[in-house]
């Protein structure tokens, strides 16, 4: 059994905002493992960015962290003072984001940007950084020469391997990534995803992969949770909640994937839009789109069940009579 | 009788656009010498990555551009045969949808007008029973019942209602040919699978004929009959939408398929990846022979020096020099 690294307990976000106070984020626990890619997997809306940048709380103003523990190594990040998080994040927990564009200084050298990540967090002063950058370019797939050039010198693939090799300058234990893939074409995807992976087997990275695409989790994560209207619905290995959901909503999102080994019959397959956050569906947040949805539903709100081995659903339907 | 929709050798060079300083940068081949044809009633596919040039044809085909050589006709006519031909054919018989509906939509528009504006605008015999004609189209779309949006704004919306408005305008004319640039990239899974079903309903209720552009093979399979892969501004491979996924021949289209990823761990893990290097060059300054050679991994040194012709194999057109002669590999 592998020691938790990062556990989330009864974390709730909210968003205040003149037409109400949005529940982004709804009572998650969550817990990922030293050394292991946890995907969260959800449409858009559902919370699963603002539950990631929850954890090193960067939040935009609006947004509140209003309850629940983010412990990780032997600290509760909740309740941790704004220098000490400064400190942590970026060398213990760092974050790739969707764009690398927006998060990469146009006018400096590549070389320079990855330096000021190691030089922010370092005490004393280094001989050895173009060494480290060095190493760092080729750990993430890019050639030598690559630090003397500028962000808009490079494609697509070649900035998100940047902010890969910036995130792991400081040597984190966990790297959380936000949609990571999502703005890049399917060869330049596959070659992000066996960065993760080499990354995962040298360095023993954990990584929490926040993605709306089934199909990265598939084929990336080893243990995935399924987010709706701001709380896990179900959790377990990739092959328990992708092979085996349980989960009515899990269920309807997989099968309205469209996935190029199998032809999609037609027939909606899960009906209607997610609910708006302000005043959310009492009992069982997905009961006005489930169709074995019946009066519990309504009323309370359903309790997470284990249905095997750690995989678990928070549904009616699963617990016992 | 001839295709509905016909491409014929297409090229479309974009200039050279001076810079700040004086310099004038290479000048773009987006799509160089591409053939195909749809025939009534079909979907036709074309993917490609970016800058694949799939964008290009697709405001070629809706009268949007003129191709710099070549033709594209349109039941049988040339759509830039005269002045103004194409702006009115297009607005009359050929609907565009697009990628993102937000930008597709006057924000200051009301759902009425905006689906009544092509009415307006094109069809001057029927103007009292617009209002009518509006719900119609509302409730062809699945916004039922569709008196109910009638007066409401695009931001009143969400993602995928406001696509399905802009599918209402895009029939409202009851054109031959919908021209449809990714049309569900922006949307969720979920949302996605809803819209698919509405085209394809769509299709059979309204006779349509597709030209469907998209980067996304899982799309494909669920809607397509035929499918155009492209590659920096080449069609590589001509194929069905069968043929495409258990017997794919361009090496190209191999790798696209490999790359695409699939929502069953145990299948996306057993797979054999054989993830391709680099990305795609810039079309300014493509590389000579075949335009993948750099990063195919079945290159042979005559592939540098030599473009591939377009070769039958079996009823697939591939352009590559692995099927010279019609064999099969």
């Amino acid at each position: 059994m592998m020691a938790p690294l990062l556990e989330l307990r009864g974390l709730r976000t909210v968003f205040n905002l003149r037409h109400g106070r949005v529940r982004a984020v709804d009572g998650v626990d969550l817990v990922i493992k030293a050394g292991t890619i946890m995907g969260v997997v959800g449409e858009s809306g559902c919370g699963k960015s603002t539950m990631a940048h929850s954890i090193i709380r960067l939040l935009p103003h609006r947004a509140q962290l209003v309850d629940g523990a983010i412990l990780f190594g032997g600290r509760d990040l909740a309740r941790l003072d704004p220098e000490a998080l400064r400190r942590l994040r970026g060398r213990e927990i760092a974050m790739v984001f969707q764009d690398p564009l927006t998060y990469l200084n146009p006018t400096l050298r590549i070389g320079t940007q990855i330096a000021e990540k190691i030089w922010a967090h370092e005490t004393e002063a280094r001989e050895d950084v173009p060494a480290v950058i060095a190493t760092l370019l080729s750990e993430v797939g890019l050639p030598a020469g690559v630090e003397s050039r500028y962000p808009h010198e490079l494609s697509g693939g070649m900035r998100q391997r940047v902010l890969i090799a910036i995130a792991l300058a400081c040597g984190p234990s966990l790297i959380i990534a936000d949609e990571p893939t999502s703005a890049l074409d399917v060869t330049t995807q596959a070659q992000i995803l066996d960065v993760f992976r080499a990354l995962q087997r040298s360095r023993k990275t954990a990584f929490l992969v926040i993605t709306h695409d089934v199909g990265v989790a598939a084929e990336l994560c080893d243990e995935v949770c399924v987010m709706y209207a701001g709380q896990i619905v179900e959790r377990g290995t990739v092959y328990d909640v992708l092979e085996r959901p349980g989960h009515p909503y899990t269920q309807g999102l997989l099968a309205s994937v469209l996935s190029i080994d199998e032809f999609r019959a037609t027939g909606v397959t899960l009906d209607g839009a997610p609910p708006d956050l302000t005043d959310p569906p009492t009992g069982c947040r997905f009961h006005p789109r489930c169709p074995h949805a019946t009066a519990v539903c309504v009323e309370r709100v359903p309790p997470v069940v284990d249905v095997g081995a750690g995989h678990e659903v928070m549904c009616w339907l699963k617990a016992a009579p | 009788m001839a295709d509905l929709l016909e491409v014929e050798d297409v090229r479309k060079d974009f200039a050279p656009a001076a810079t700040l300083f004086g310099r004038r940068a290479g000048a773009v081949l987006a799509v160089d010498g591409v053939t195909f044809s749809i025939a009534a009633g079909m979907t036709f596919g074309l993917v490609g990555e970016s800058g694949s040039g799939k964008t290009t044809i697709a405001r070629m085909c809706l009268g949007l551009l003129p191709p710099t050589s070549g033709a594209i006709r349109f039941m049988g006519q040339d759509l830039f045969g005269t002045a103004h031909q194409a702006s009115r054919m297009a607005g009359g018989q050929i609907g565009a949808i697009f990628q993102d509906p937000a930008a597709a939509l006057n924000p200051r528009q009301r759902v009425r007008d905006i689906v009544a504006l092509p009415l307006r605008l094109h069809d001057r015999t029927d103007r009292a029973r617009t209002t009518e004609r509006v719900v119609r189209l509302l409730e062809a779309v699945s916004l039922t019942p569709g008196a109910r949006y009638l007066d409401r704004y695009p931001h009143e919306l969400s993602g995928g209602q406001r696509q399905r408005v802009v599918i209402a305008r895009a029939i409202a004319l009851r054109p031959r040919l919908v021209v449809a640039d990714e049309p569900v990239s922006s949307l969720d899974m979920s949302i996605r699978a809803q819209i698919l079903d509405t085209l394809a309903e769509l299709k059979k209720t309204h006779q349509l004929t597709y030209l469907y552009i998209t980067h996304d093979l899982g799309v494909v399979r669920s809607i397509c009959d035929r499918i155009g892969v492209m590659y920096l501004g080449k069609l590589v491979e001509v194929t069905g939408v069968e043929e495409l996924y258990t017997r794919p021949l361009h090496p190209y289209t191999k790798a696209l398929l490999a790359a695409n990823p699939i929502p069953r761990p145990t299948q996306a893990r057993a797979r054999q990846r054989g993830v391709i290097r680099g990305e795609i060059p810039s079309p300014s300054n493509p590389p000579s022979g075949c335009r993948f050679h750099p990063r195919c991994p079945v290159a042979e040194p005559r592939c540098a020096l030599e473009e591939p012709k377009p070769v039958n194999v079996g009823g697939t057109l591939v352009a590559c020099h692995l099927y010279r002669g019609g064999r099969d590999a």
